[in-house]
């Protein structure tokens, strides 16, 4: 039987859903379901959006309609391994100022969790975290969490505006901002580094199945990597 | 075109459409019937850029001579070096002619089309501005957006036409009625989703290209439960908070992690894209054939105004000269066993 669940969002859009059961399937099925689509090259097919246990597929109303596109989604469905490894991307090191006026939920993320500004940060920079997808606002870089002891809380009243490439952490989820924003995620780091670039060819230079590895700086080096993009922070 | 009073105004199209694969929104036009029949009215693309102006309108000067035309919200005045010039026509302008787009009646947007359109920057192939990424054109006094093509000859033999292309105006201002299909998470909202039908809601002032935001009392979801992050689509009809709604538009992020109770159909978005601050709206439901048939219908209307627009541009003005027949009978369009034209479709194809 299917797992993947569809229904119409609208005249023009499409959400389908994986329902395994299982967090890491759900994300595998709608990573491997989402590059088959774009790779299908269907007549009217916008843009897909996969996120962790959906996609939202945005198409032209007048060209085809969301019974063409479920039609290809069954296609696929019943063709692609859609519970296969998302295939290991890039791995990019981010370097990070944290706390102070860089990061000024540092000390609130500490305390939630039981630890020391130094403990957060060791397990921030402590291991690979799993770039899951691209959220909004602005191709947000929505990684996995580091292995705090609990889920963070978020602000109760939402940030009007958090500068460009900030470092964020909310329930089990981590977040690079790359552009300017409101957010209610805590805000433990800046990133010296650009981390979008719109003048060049392809835009955003990380896709879900790349890993993140934070290193924390000291905010003397800053102007060390200022300017730097995110590409050439690839390994 | 120098723009020397540039108000609100910024040089985009219909959007970045892939954008959304990428992260971005897809922005681009709020109005995208009147940003389109902008260029249809000029024998353009539908996805050419176009000017889009916000409420105050602008003064510019025509760089070349222009064929061009204004849509969208009605303003209090539309001038070609002072004489009065008509919305939804298009209107041969000269260089060096001051065009003046007064401010927004009734609505909030309008556009300005011009035959062979501007040069912009492109970003995954569309101009629109995303002011996240500081991308795009946003005119400011002085600035010129080059018109890449100069129409010196366009409806020149014979002056002014009388084009009547019936272009329907911008409906009357007052309360609107907006038409929503189910969202997804429909059924989580029990039978609270009357409210959404049985209110008036008030547009907040603080609407943007993101969203709008209506006062009102929202429906309330039955149902518990964080939502992870997804994909989200413009139109849709979210609540944030219990003080009202907020509709997704074109600038808003991909994802959210909020239900979506209702998409406000494209035709909608559109009226929506018009409301101005303190206006009302209600909210109607049809089911998604039913908004197929009317965009499907709006999508023809263009079509044949299109059509129209590229029979005029494209016709030849000059004298018919006397019958001369000088090819052998019967001419090799001719098909002898049917008797009819059998390739005189290639004539037509060349027109349009």
């Amino acid at each position: 039987m299917s797992a993947v669940v569809m229904t119409p969002c609208g005249e023009a859009s499409l959400r389908v859903q994986s329902r395994t059961g299982n967090e890491e399937r759900d994300w595998r099925v709608v990573h491997n379901l989402a590059r088959s689509l774009r790779d299908a090259r269907i007549p009217g097919l916008w843009s897909v959006i996969p996120t962790y246990d959906s996609i939202l597929v945005d198409f032209d109303s007048a060209r085809t309609n969301g019974e063409t596109v479920e039609a290809f989604v069954a296609l696929i469905e019943a063709g692609v391994d859609l519970e296969a490894p998302v295939p290991v991307g890039r791995r990019f090191v981010v370097p990070v100022v944290y706390g102070g006026e860089f990061g000024p939920d540092l000390a609130f993320v500490a305390q939630e969790q039981g630890l020391s500004e130094a403990g957060v940060i060791a397990l921030h920079t402590g291991a690979d975290l799993r770039l899951r997808c691209l959220g909004g606002p602005a191709a947000s870089c929505m990684t996995d969490g580091p292995a705090f002891p609990r889920p963070v809380s978020r602000l109760p009243d939402p940030r009007l505006s958090v500068p460009a490439n900030a470092v964020s952490v909310a329930g089990r989820q981590g977040v690079i901002g790359p552009v300017k924003a409101p957010s209610g995620w805590r805000l433990i780091g800046l990133t010296p580094i650009e981390v979008m670039s719109p003048g060049e060819d392809d835009v955003v230079a990380y896709a879900p199945g790349d890993t993140v590895r934070f290193r924390a700086i000291p905010a003397d080096d800053w102007s060390r990597y200022a300017g730097r993009t995110m590409r050439e922070m690839a390994l | 075109m120098r723009f020397t009073r540039a108000g609100h105004t910024v040089l985009t199209d219909l959007g970045r459409l892939t954008g959304p694969s990428y992260g971005l929104s897809v922005n681009g036009a709020l109005d995208q019937a009147a940003a389109s029949t902008a260029n249809v009215l000029v024998g353009n693309r539908v996805e050419a850029p176009v000017i889009e102006t916000l409420l105050g309108g602008f003064d510019a000067v025509l760089s070349v001579d222009a064929l061009l035309s204004v849509t969208g919200s009605p303003v209090s005045y539309l001038t070609l070096d002072g004489q009065p010039i008509p919305m939804r026509q298009p209107v041969r302008g000269r260089a060096g002619q001051r065009l003046r787009v007064g401010p927004a009646r009734d609505g909030l947007r309008s556009y300005v089309g011009v035959r062979g359109s501007f040069a912009a920057p492109v970003l995954l192939g569309s101009c629109a501005p995303d002011a996240l990424l500081g991308f795009g054109v946003v005119l400011r006094d002085g600035d010129v957006a080059q018109q890449l093509l100069a129409c010196r000859d366009v409806m020149d033999p014979v002056g002014e036409l009388p084009l009547h292309l019936d272009v329907p105006p911008l409906g009357p201002a007052g309360a609107l009625e907006v038409a929503v299909t189910e969202g997804p998470d429909w059924d989580e909202f029990g039978s609270s989703v009357d409210l959404l039908f049985s209110q008036e809601y008030r547009v907040d002032p603080r609407s943007n290209h993101i969203g709008i935001r209506l006062g009102g009392r929202p429906p309330q979801r039955a149902t518990g439960g964080e939502v992870l992050s997804r994909g989200v689509p413009v139109g849709a009809i979210e609540m944030p908070s219990d003080q009202g709604l907020l509709v997704l538009h074109r600038g808003r992020g991909i994802t959210a992690g909020y239900p979506v109770l209702a998409v406000v159909t494209l035709a909608g978005q559109d009226a929506l894209a018009q409301a101005r601050p303190g206006s009302g709206v209600r909210f109607r439901l049809q089911s998604i054939e039913e908004a197929r048939v009317v965009a499907r219908q709006r999508l023809a209307q263009r079509e044949a105004l299109a059509s129209r627009v590229r029979s005029l541009l494209s016709a030849r003005w000059d004298r018919v000269a006397e019958n001369r027949w000088t090819e052998p009978f019967p001419p090799a369009c001719y098909s002898r066993e049917s008797g009819v034209n059998s390739s005189g479709s290639g004539a037509l194809d060349a027109i349009a």
